[in-house]
């Protein structure tokens, strides 16, 4: 094999492993940097001073300006509990009792972060605004079509994302491999597809 | 097939681990470029869209208006980009609720400092921003009680973000909360 064959190689190879790497770390995360509770996913140093390199990289590439985790904890799911992609032609339900926080509120975003429009201008449920049963379980409903109770619009192409801030959480260990210690965070159930 | 075969045996292995080092080696740079490199940063996006100093209340999360992904619709956000190159920034803030909070970022999105109402016990703060020596800072003309119980922060870089967060915990508090945002201010401390 040629000298030019071979340093295309070497090349190719540098690349792919490097920067297909570190775009896997920052796009999915790693045990070493997020906690996966259900289908949801908390960058655990996201807001830290002393934040690792990875979280870092994340926190700057995501845009996004997250405070210190004893302050707020925030919670992404992009997978419902059986793990398959949120999609704006599928309806979900969304049912919990927590978390236990100061404050919380779940919003959807598309594929971007962004707020879908939609008639009713509904983005969010917050611990204030969410209609409980007399247990005090809530369920919200995303669906493209107005459904009674909590329902959360969702108008996107493609992908769908929840998110879940909590300010102020109950402070607990996360790292603890026991559902005991693990937040109460809501289950996402898929209901049906168009 | 014969063909595969023939290039995988021409291969030179010792390209190939070449290769790995340095993959390894283009991982742990792009990691540690992302936070001063990245495009989509939050400075990025907010640099050309926010003055220097003047607190700024940003709109409300909606389609039309979002300046950071994944905002909150139902939290109300006011900004300051400070510059502390000229002297320090003197934040005066209302924290009405323990979930409010002021959090301080460099332009790179680390957030090295951060205090909620529940943190605080108090509403009001005076906060001051500095990169200079203490007796600089006492040079600045303060009431006893503001001086007392001002919180002085010492940043890692001269420029940066402070960003202040207030859930709303219905729309009846928005009047309360509007309200607050315009008795708060940041810029350049008189000396």
């Amino acid at each position: 094999m040629t000298f030019l064959a071979n340093f295309i190689v070497f090349v190719s190879v540098a690349l792919l492993t490097g920067l297909g790497s570190a775009w896997y770390m920052i796009e999915h995360g790693t045990r070493l940097t997020t906690d996966r509770i259900g289908p949801w996913i908390v960058w655990t140093a996201a807001g830290h001073a002393d934040a690792d390199p990875y979280t870092r990289a994340y926190v700057a590439r995501s845009g996004r300006l997250p405070i210190t985790s004893s302050g707020a904890r925030y919670y992404l799911a992009t997978v419902d509990d059986s793990g398959r992609k949120l999609d704006a032609d599928c309806e979900y339900e969304v049912i919990g009792r927590g978390p236990t926080a100061e404050w919380w509120s779940l919003a959807a975003y598309d594929g971007e972060g962004q707020l879908m429009p939609n008639p009713a201008d509904r983005y969010t449920f917050s611990s204030a605004s969410i209609l409980r049963d007399e247990s005090g379980t809530y369920r919200i409903v995303l669906a493209r079509q107005a459904r009674p109770g909590n329902w959360l619009p969702v108008n996107s192409d493609y992908r769908v994302i929840l998110f879940l801030r909590t300010y102020q959480p109950e402070l607990i260990d996360e790292d603890v491999d026991s559902p005991a210690a693990k937040p109460d965070l809501p289950r996402i159930r898929r209901l049906q597809c168009r | 097939m014969q063909i595969t075969m023939t290039w995988f045996r021409g291969l030179n292995w010792f390209w190939i681990a070449a290769g790995l080092v340095l993959g390894g080696i283009v991982h742990i740079t792009t990691i540690l470029a992302l936070p001063y490199l990245a495009s989509s940063s939050a400075w990025t996006r907010l640099e050309n869209a926010t003055p220097i100093n003047p607190l700024q209340i940003l709109p409300p999360a909606s389609p039309e208006v979002q300046l950071l992904p994944l905002m909150a619709p139902d939290v109300r956000y006011a900004l300051c980009r400070y510059n502390v190159t000229d002297g320090p920034v003197i934040v005066r803030a209302r924290l009405l609720d323990r979930s409010w909070s002021i959090a301080l970022y460099t332009p790179h999105s680390l957030n090295f400092y951060a205090i909620s109402g529940a943190d605080l016990q108090r509403v009001n703060v005076t906060m001051i921003i500095t990169q200079t020596a203490e007796s600089e800072v006492t040079k600045i003309p303060l009431s006893k009680g503001a001086r007392s119980s001002a919180i002085t922060v010492a940043v890692p870089e001269p420029e940066g973000l402070l960003l202040l967060r207030a859930p709303l915990r219905s729309t009846a508090y928005l009047p309360m909360t509007e309200s607050a945002f315009t008795e708060m201010s940041c810029g350049l401390a008189e000396r």
